[in-house]
């Protein structure tokens, strides 16, 4: 039920910084438990707040979203004070509205960039340079990537270049940094869901290049829902849905987001998570209430190792791809909380895990009357100890003594032929072409070898200079991933430097007509491995098409799974004697069915700071 | 460094990447275009976001004249007149086995390898034959790729045991193929398509022979599929066909060599990425597979059995790239297919004809 309709709202939304053409706005959120939080409730209020809702209509949602600074209250959770912040922002509100659809339906996403100019910015690295400059990605979503073929679908006009027919984008990202879409500008996207595509949860984030990490950092994500088969199944549509935007915004002391080095500084000290802006807010169920959790992990580095004490949570989707059966998670034991360092522990017991980027949607029973707390559990980001992420409560689940008897679904689940498993017989048939792609940070410290990397002469040192309190890491991949490492193969690299010809004083963005391609036969069917190089567990992300994953170093799966961001094994194998790289690697192997569409479009390490110094590739299907 | 324009080079070998295209000159120079790989080196202040991709040629800057030259997936290899293996690009395969090794223009010799006649590059491993018909590999050893089982992840180069003395070598995407002098062919690494032509669809991590009737006078690996001629002029193709490239519509894939059909013996072969292509005695190319880019040097969509590409004539060498190929004609060398990093210097971005890369002569020895 909704009691607001597009009209009655738009003054609101235009103050929020967002309109709605079509589809219509849901009513906020109250608890089962009528709200609570009066004076008259037996129970304690409900501070969990849902995001604004906005759905389709009519197989249509067609909104005008806004980018603007945002002057408003966040609680800073490092200090425990309510902090004024000034940031970027997505349509008025952090997180952006939720964006609900159902299979079939069309959304229409209009942005209008009025954030002010790029100031000038004297970061060497020419594409980290355009922070108010932006574009938009909708984050697992089986869509057409590239710029539809014109003439577009009326009535939309380019204002930016009014003398040609009107663009429309696809899921459109592989933009030169220092265009995307720039302040003053507006871009329409477009983004027909198939009738076969998962239902389950997405989201949708800025994604230009060089400022993606920034942008994010201050909050610029909402969830994106797609509903299908698997809502209609009578237990789930019962189950009262909670969405969960777990971001951690970043800011410096005044509150402000200005610089990369600020967000390039969090790795590993990333802020704790607030969920739809509240820190650790509080959830009132009935005893024996069902309820449908979609979980989103909107921050820009870090993991979460989600458990409810004494819950269990039955996981049914994972990265917008519905399961057939539960992924059943028994609460994880209070001892693991606070594993010990000296040794640590050989393995750390994992909930429900979301990458950065990644989804989970969840079913939680409410149990005993009484106070639980959803928890993140320590879980290794990299080598154990240094890289274990620490416990954190991140919002308190209060079961009260009404009673609401529910019922969890039988299995098995719906599931959309489109995630059909991929069997050997599939690759082989379809050109059963294997992929190697490697993701690899080298650190400019300490000195390198002679010859082991590839700055090491006097010469080069202007071209790796960053500013003060900027670039502490090398970032780039290397053979065909790697994005600086394009200026090193094409004459820079090498243990001494050249003067003829000159050395180039710019990087290379990924988008240059000489960045490595990935291409791609429309229809192929294809296994790729991601070799990871380092102590570091990058979650690799690409766009548009889902990985079946298969195999983890090597292994075969004895459940293969469905994902479109998958955090890789860390590689804390020991390097020879001399070498800073390790003998043995690490990695996962996915395939992957190229379908539908055509285009242009990305893979990059979703730990966002990694991407925008270069952690990225292209990817043409032709 | 762009090359001065001579009215005609003496072109003695052909060799097309992932995305760029080499030219060895009878002078023992190279010249290159498109991306890693070609030897090209940017202007100092280039702005590569709004930069076309150059069309002029680059000239390889090697200390010593080439013999040999192999172009990968974004690295070259060549092979020097002292023997020696060089290696320019961004080489995923490493130097020596570290790949944190990321190289400059300027060739670099692999210490390891010495006498070498012949050598291939891939994307992330390569291989070379030295005199006495020895294999090495080095790169990634990954799906069995490097074929030693032994080798260390970055394997740097080692010799291939249990081959006999083998002529030349083809790498494709993550496997490898050996001809033996006496003409039989072996074959490693990821066999997800059949296209070690062994019978079966699992890897196999050291040397397994193909069989086959007759005697392979030369074998090309295509991104997942593998053609090869043999002495009597026939052609044979294995492993993946999803788009025709066996010359076949069906099977979607095959994992024993089967035969093609042509209107005279075939002289030459060449494999991309689901394309394929013969050099008939005539002269005369044919082409045959995927066409999404004109790597087939025809309009249209695929096509399932060869095909002679119109306007080319009295060819004397053939090469293909990922989605591209080149050949030498008596007057010039000519490109065809996806000109996305400009390795068809100022074609079309799709350019499904050929189209003049250089004025030249055939070499001698090869003509």
């Amino acid at each position: 039920m909704h009691d607001a309709t597009p009209n009655a709202k738009r003054r609101d939304f235009l103050r929020l910084g967002v309109t709605v053409t079509a589809g219509v706005v849901a009513a906020p959120l109250v608890s089962s438990c009528g709200g609570g939080g009066d004076s008259q409730s037996p129970y304690p209020e409900q501070t969990f707040v849902q995001p604004l809702d906005i759905q389709s209509s009519n197989g249509l949602l067609d909104v005008t979203l806004v980018l603007s600074y945002l002057d408003t209250t966040l609680f800073n959770p490092t200090t425990n004070k309510d902090q004024q912040v000034h940031l970027r922002n997505m349509f008025g509100t952090i997180p952006a509205p939720t964006l609900r659809l159902k299979v079939g339906d069309t959304l229409r996403i209009k942005v209008f960039n009025n954030l002010p100019p790029n100031p000038p910015d004297p970061n060497p690295t020419k594409h980290l340079r355009y922070h108010n400059s932006t574009n938009l990605h909708t984050h697992g979503l089986h869509v057409y990537p590239d710029i539809y073929p014109q003439p577009a679908t009326p009535p939309y006009i380019n204002p930016n270049v009014p003398n040609l027919p009107p663009l429309v984008f696809g899921d459109f990202v592989v933009d030169d940094p220092e265009y995307g879409i720039q302040p003053g500008q507006t871009r329409q996207y477009e983004y027909r869901i198939r009738e076969d595509h998962p239902a389950g949860t997405y989201w949708y984030h800025p994604h230009l290049h060089g400022s993606s990490a920034m942008q994010v950092g201050s909050g610029m994500a909402g969830m994106l829902i797609i509903e299908g088969p698997i809502d209609e199944v009578p237990e789930i549509a019962a189950a009262r849905e909670l969405d969960f935007v777990f971001q951690a915004p970043i800011y410096d002391a005044t509150g402000q987001l200005e610089s990369f080095g600020t967000v390039a500084q969090i790795t590993n000290n990333e802020p704790p998570f607030m969920i739809n802006g509240k820190r650790r807010p509080r959830i009132l169920m009935k005893t024996g209430e069902v309820q449908n959790w979609r979980l989103l992990n909107a921050g820009t580095f870090n993991m979460l190792n989600l458990s409810l004490d004494r819950h269990t949570l039955y996981q049914y989707s994972h990265d917008g791809n519905p399961r057939r059966t539960f992924k059943v998670n028994p609460p994880l034991p209070e001892s693991a909380l606070t594993p010990p360092t000296t040794p640590p522990p050989a393995t750390y017991p994992e909930g429900v895990v979301l990458a950065v980027g990644g989804r989970s949607n969840v079913l939680v029973k409410a149990g005993a009357p009484g106070t639980y707390y959803l928890r993140t559990f320590p879980i290794e980001i990299g080598r154990n100890p240094a890289g274990v992420l620490p416990a954190d409560i991140v919002a308190e689940v209060v079961v009260v003594s009404e009673a609401l008897p529910m019922s969890l679904p039988p299995e098995p689940l719906p599931v959309t032929p489109f995630l059909n498993p991929i069997t050997d017989e599939e690759l082989a048939a379809h050109g059963g072409l294997k992929r190697t792609i490697v993701m690899r940070v080298i650190p400019s410290t300490p000195a390198p070898k002679a010859g082991e990397l590839p700055f090491t002469g006097a010469a080069a040192t202007p071209l790796v200079q960053p500013p003060p309190g900027e670039l502490e890491d090398w970032v780039y991949q290397t053979g065909p991933a790697q994005t600086q490492s394009k200026v090193y193969a094409l004459g820079s690299a090498g243990d001494t430097s050249s003067t003829s010809p000159g050395m180039p004083t710019t990087y290379i963005p990924f988008q240059s007509s000489k960045a490595v391609t990935q291409m791609v036969a429309l229809d192929a069917v294809e296994e790729w491995t991601i070799v990871n190089f380092n102590n570091i567990r990058h979650p690799f992300h690409i766009h548009v098409n889902p990985m079946y994953i298969v195999a983890v170093n090597g292994k075969r799966l004895a459940e293969p799974y469905w994902a479109d961001t998958v955090p890789l094994p860390y590689n804390d194998n020991t390097p020879p004697p001399g070498y800073v790289d390790p003998a043995t690697v690490t990695s996962v192997t996915f395939r992957m069915r190229f379908l539908h569409y055509t285009g242009r479009y990305v893979m990059h390490c979703h730990m966002l700071v990694h991407e925008d110094m270069g952690m990225m590739q292209g990817v043409t299907v032709v | 460094m762009p090359v001065p324009n001579p009215e005609r080079y003496d072109v003695r070998a052909l060799s097309c990447g992932r995305d760029h295209t080499l030219v060895l000159l009878s002078s023992g120079k190279a010249i290159g275009w498109g991306g890693d790989g070609s030897g090209r080196v940017p202007a100092p202040t280039l702005e590569y976001c709004t930069t076309p991709a150059p069309t002029a040629a680059v000239e390889v800057l090697s200390r010593d004249p080439l013999e040999a030259v192999s172009a990968g997936d974004g690295v070259s290899l060549g092979v020097t007149s002292g023997r020696k293996v060089t290696t320019w690009g961004a080489n995923g395969a490493g130097i020596d086995g570290v790949i944190g090794a990321v190289i400059p223009a300027t060739p670099l010799a692999i210490a390891q390898l010495s006498d070498i006649v012949t050598a291939a590059a891939g994307e992330f491993q390569c291989a070379a034959v030295d005199d006495e018909g020895r294999v090495f590999t080095w790169g990634l050893n990954l799906d069995g790729a490097l074929g030693r089982r032994e080798a260390a992840f970055e394997g740097g180069p080692a010799r291939v045991a249990d081959l006999p003395a083998v002529e030349s070598v083809a790498v494709g995407k993550g496997f490898m193929l050996a001809r033996a002098r006496e003409g039989e062919v072996y074959a490693w690494g990821s066999n997800a398509a059949g296209q070690l032509g062994v019978g079966h669809l699992q890897g196999v991590a050291t040397p397994a022979r193909v069989r086959f009737e007759g005697e392979i006078a030369a074998v090309c690996a295509g991104a997942s599929h593998v053609v090869a001629c043999t002495t009597a002029g026939d052609v044979l193709a294995w492993g993946s066909n999803n788009h025709g490239q066996l010359g076949r519509r069906e099977p979607a894939y095959s994992s024993i060599p089967l035969p093609l059909v042509f209107p005279e013996r075939i002289t030459q072969v060449a494999a991309g990425m689901y394309f394929s292509l013969a050099l008939g005695a005539s002269g005369d190319v044919y082409a045959w597979g995927w066409n999404a880019r004109g790597q087939l040097g025809l309009p249209g969509g695929d096509r399932a059995h060869p095909v002679r590409v119109p306007g080319l004539a009295k060819v004397t060498t053939i090469a293909a790239g990922q989605a591209h190929a080149v050949a030498l004609t008596a007057k010039h060398v000519v490109g065809w297919g996806s000109n996305a990093a400009g390795q068809i210097a100022g074609a079309a971005l799709i350019q499904a004809q050929p189209f003049e890369l250089i004025a030249a002569n055939g070499d001698r020895r090869h003509a």
